[in-house]
This record gives structure tokens, sequence and C-alpha cells, in this order.
């Protein structure tokens, strides 16, 4: 897969951006400001319809301006797309070949893609939440049907928690919470089964690709700690079933709490160095290697899924990772399709492998040098 | 200088902007116009409002909208009465009416069982359902395939149960004229599980 050509207006700092990426390698040098990280959000923009950085639209608008666009042709197994997405006035409208497209979910997904950010230190250090955000954002890509059982097992959790407020109250009759733990367990049983399917495989790339840029010195895991525990295996009715009767159970904790306790909201999931959880105990070289370790893993997985190469972002992706591990790193780029990688020193255009293109950026203005 | 509308104007406006769909924009366009038109027509206006409330009400037995003392499809003796069809509001009972393909009678729950909205089942005419279902031998449930819809199916379909009456739901897949290729993978799901031999 390859991002052709990429045309950009008014986003962020850049007025107007013109780039042919090169098929291979593009190396983007610049000071730390120039609008490298601007670039790459906005190739993330045009694959997913959203920032990476979880930035709000709005801010993606160049100052004192009211509309912005992202341009892009991708060419894919299946053909060449024109991508265009316009930003006005709050709203986002994508066009596909020129033609509009009724949901921006049309959009999402033709041009694939893994994305390696500083922000994804947070990932591996931060609060639960945002590793079942990353699972989520993840099981999504894989699966569309994903989202909707997502979204439905949210609306039926706010509905539940509202009731366990409304019957500790003395409002409502505690047997009316039955109907919100039936949907509940209906919609948790396809995101636990995705995610038991997922993680595993997620965990042997990320081990693999950690093994690989740590010089085998370490074993890297990804673990998956469902709230529903002991888990049944033997499929989603009987998922299904058993977290019914959990929430039966708990469900006088649960008024007294006014929240749910037990489904995947509360899952968890785990990165592991050498059996030791890496929120806790991993050092800070150890955490950045893990989270490039799983945008590798990520990237391959994706490739397997689609049977053509997903673009692969790297941003400012060599500070803090040291010579010989970026050296590792960057060997691997070649076999990685169409790269975008991002940088203030000047020394990595000797360390990455030819052939490629260099591009300096600087405020805002990017030009190809060889 | 007057920088808002004031006295009787203000006062048509406040009201209208109470409307359902209306918004002060809106509300201000109808006043200025309302108090353009010719006297009588206003009156009219006005008359028919108060003339509907005051003789539109539910059905005693189903809750749809009617000026008879019982609406316009309990009184039709033509009607199956051993089936009831279940639907959230009386204008659903007219969509299901203009689809010509039923022929029973329904029943108006006015709501959806939503704990964020505060509507329980207490709000809404689930016992009256209850009264009447013991009589009949099917009762079809249309309420919106959403999550709350999902529920208040369940909900009703389980009180349902202890009266031996057959509960069923409407088939939900694809729509009549769409293009398979185009339809979103749950609706396509859906239509995989309500698949029907023919």
């Amino acid at each position: 897969m390859q991002l052709e050509s990429l045309y950009l207006y008014n986003f962020r700092n850049l007025p107007t951006l013109r780039m042919s990426p090169y098929q291979g390698i593009n190396l983007i040098i610049g000071p730390n400001g120039a609008g490298k990280t601007n670039l790459l959000e906005a190739i993330h923009f045009l694959a997913t319809t959203r920032s990476h950085r979880l930035a709000k639209d709005r801010y993606l608008l160049r100052k004192t301006e009211e509309v912005f666009s992202v341009v892009g042709e991708v060419v894919t197994r299946s053909g060449r797309r024109k991508l265009r997405i316009n930003y006005s006035k709050g709203h986002k409208q994508a066009h596909v070949d020129g033609e509009r497209a009724v949901r921006l979910s049309e959009v999402v997904g033709i041009l694939a893609l893994s994305i390696f950010s500083p922000q994804d230190l947070n990932f591996i250090r931060g609060a639960p939440a945002l590793r079942r955000r990353l699972i989520d954002m993840w099981a999504c890509q894989m699966e569309h049907d994903y989202l909707e059982e997502l979204h439905a097992y949210r609306i039926a959790l706010r509905q539940r928690s509202s009731l366990l407020r409304s019957v500790y109250q003395g409002q409502s009759a505690p047997d009316q919470l039955e109907v919100w733990e039936q949907e509940l367990a209906t919609h948790a049983a396809p995101l636990i089964l995705r995610r038991m399917e997922i993680i595993p495989r997620l965990s042997s790339a990320l081990g693999e690709n950690y093994a690989l840029l740590s010089g085998n010195a370490e074993e890297a895991s990804l673990e998956y700690l469902p709230s529903l525990d002991p888990l049944p295996q033997s499929g989603i009715e009987e998922i299904s079933s058993t977290l019914k009767k959990e929430l039966l159970m708990r469900r006088g904790r649960d008024i007294s709490l006014g929240q749910t306790s037990i489904g995947p909201h509360r899952d968890e999931v785990r990165f592991l160095v050498d059996g030791n959880r890496a929120d806790l105990y991993a050092s800070q070289g150890q955490v950045r290697l893990l989270a490039l370790s799983l945008r590798l893993a990520e990237h391959r997985l994706l490739e397997e899924r689609l049977g053509e190469e997903p673009l692969m972002l790297l941003d400012d992706v060599d500070s803090e990772l040291d010579e010989a591990r970026l050296s590792k790193t960057l060997s691997l780029l070649p076999r990685m399709g169409q790269v975008f990688i991002t940088t203030t020193q000047e020394k990595l255009s000797h360390l990455i492998p030819d052939p490629k293109a260099i591009w300096r950026m600087e405020a805002g203005r990017l030009e190809r040098e060889n | 200088m007057a920088t808002d509308y004031r006295g009787k104007l203000a006062e048509l406006i406040d009201e209208l902007s109470r409307l359902p769909g209306i918004g002060r924009r809106s509300a201000q366009r109808l006043a200025l116009y309302l108090i353009r038109q010719p006297l009588e027509r206003v009156e009219e206006l006005a008359a028919k409002m108060v003339e509907s409330r005051r003789h539109v009400h539910p059905c005693p037995h189903c809750g749809n909208l009617s000026e008879d003392e019982c609406c316009d499809i309990c009184a039709d003796q033509s009607r199956d009465r051993s089936i009831i069809c279940v639907v959230e509001d009386a204008a659903a009972v007219i969509s299901i009416e203009r689809s010509g393909e039923y022929g029973g009678l329904y029943h108006v729950l006015g709501g959806i069982i939503s704990p964020l909205d505060g509507v329980g089942p207490e709000d809404l005419t689930v016992n009256e359902l209850v009264k009447r279902a013991k009589d009949v031998e099917e009762v079809i449930i249309a309420v919106n395939p959403s999550v709350e819809g999902d529920a208040t199916t369940l909900y009703i379909s389980k009180l349902m149960k202890p009266l031996g009456v057959k509960v069923t739901r409407l088939a939900s897949g694809l729509p009549v004229g769409g293009d398979l290729e185009y339809a979103d993978s749950v609706t396509l799901a859906r239509a995989l599980l309500g698949r029907t031999e023919v």
C-alpha cells in the first residue's frame, strides 16, 4: 500500500503543503516545531478521520481559519483511491473518488497504517483505561462489529448505572435491573471473545519484536486479565450467561456502589517484561522499547490481515533510544513498505539504509533533498 | 434602544419556544408570522389547538389517540382481536397501518424503558398490556431495535411468559431496495439470523 500524493490545506501550522511521498522510506528532518508531527497527524487523519494525538478536530484547524482539508491518493491492492476529508464549522465531510461519503466510516481503513509516537509510552505506564482503549481501537480495526457492540455495551452500562442509583434511592424496584444485565451480558460476550483472540496474537508479535530490538536480552508479553474470572472457554453463549449470573450476584454491592463492578470495562491488559508488570517495574528504556515493539507488532498483524503492507509512521523515534537499539530498529524499516520517519537529528540520515527519500521541513515548509 | 422583544410578543415567543423542535429563532419567526396574519385566522388556529386538546385523548384500551370513547382501530369489529402489536407511541401506529400488512390491535406504551431519562416500566402502560394480553394469542413487540428497545422487548417478553401468550418481535434486516454491498455488518448479521425460508 502506498500514499502517492498528499495535499494539506490549513492543517495545524501548515497553510498548504504538497508532498509526493517516496514509495519506500521517507525521512523527514527538521527542528522542533517545524510541523513534522503535524504532517504525520494529517496522514493519520486521512486514514482514520481522527488525530492520533486524540486532539479534537477544531484543534487541527490552523489559527484564524475556518476550513481545513486533507487530500491524498492511495494505491492499494484493490486499486487507486482518492480520499478527501474537509472540515468546516465543526463538521467533517469525507469524499472517496470525488463522491461524498454518507458516513465517515466509509473512508476509515482504505489507507491502513500504524503510527508510533512518543505518547505511546502512556499506554505502557498509564491507567488501565488507556490500555483498554488501545485494544478497543485495535479490535475495531480488525472487525467492524466490535465498534457496534462496544457502543451498545456502553449504552447498557450507562443505563444500568443510572438504574442502580435510582434503586439505591428507593425510586425503582431492583428486579428492573435484570433486563439491563441481560443487555450488558449480550453485548459484553463478543467484546470479551474478541479480546481473548486478539491479545495473545498481539502478545506474541510484540514478544518477537521486543526480542529482536533488545538483542534477546529480555522477554516481553501482553497479558489479558478479564474481570470475569475464571472465564468460560466454551464460547459466546456461555460467557454471556456466566457474566449475567455474576452481575446478578453482585447486584446488591453494585447498588451501594452505584456502578457496575464487572465486565469488559473493568478488564485489565498488562505489559510484562521478564514476567514483571511494566507499568510498575519497567525502566524508561524498556517502556520505550515496548511501545515501539507494540507498533511494529501491530503493523505486522495488520499486514497479515490486509495481505499487503500498511504504512508505518514513526514520530521522533530516535530520541531516548540508545545507538544499538536505534540501529536495530532502523534495520527493520526496509521490510515495512512505505515508511514515514521524523527526526530532529542529522545523524539519522546516515543510519537509515538506502534507498530513501530525505525531506527537510522548516517552519511548515517541506522540500525534498535527494 | 430595544435589544429584545418585549411585552405580549415576548410572551408568545417564550411559549412557542417551549414546543418540541422549536428553538428561539424559529419561535421568533413563527410569532412574527402570526401577528401579521388576519385576526380570524389566528383565532381559528387557537381554537383548533384548544379543540384538539379537549377532544383528542388516549384510547382507554390501547393508548392510541382517539376522539371518541374508543379509538377507530379498537372499535373496528373486523380487526383480529387475538393479536396485539406493541409500539412506542401513536406515530408508530400510523406507520404500521400504512404498511397495510397488519390487521390486529395495538398497544401504545407511551415510551421506552430508559433509566437515564428517568423512564421505568411504571411510567409506561405495561400493566394495562399484561391485562389485555391474557385474552390474546400473540403479542408482537414492535419497538426500535436500539439497546433501550431491546431491553424493553426483554422486559415485556418476561412479563408475557407466564401468560402463555406467543411473543414475537419485528424482524430486522436489509431495507427493501437496499444493496448488500452497502449494508453494515450488524444489519447483515441480524438479517442472516432472521432469515426466512422461501
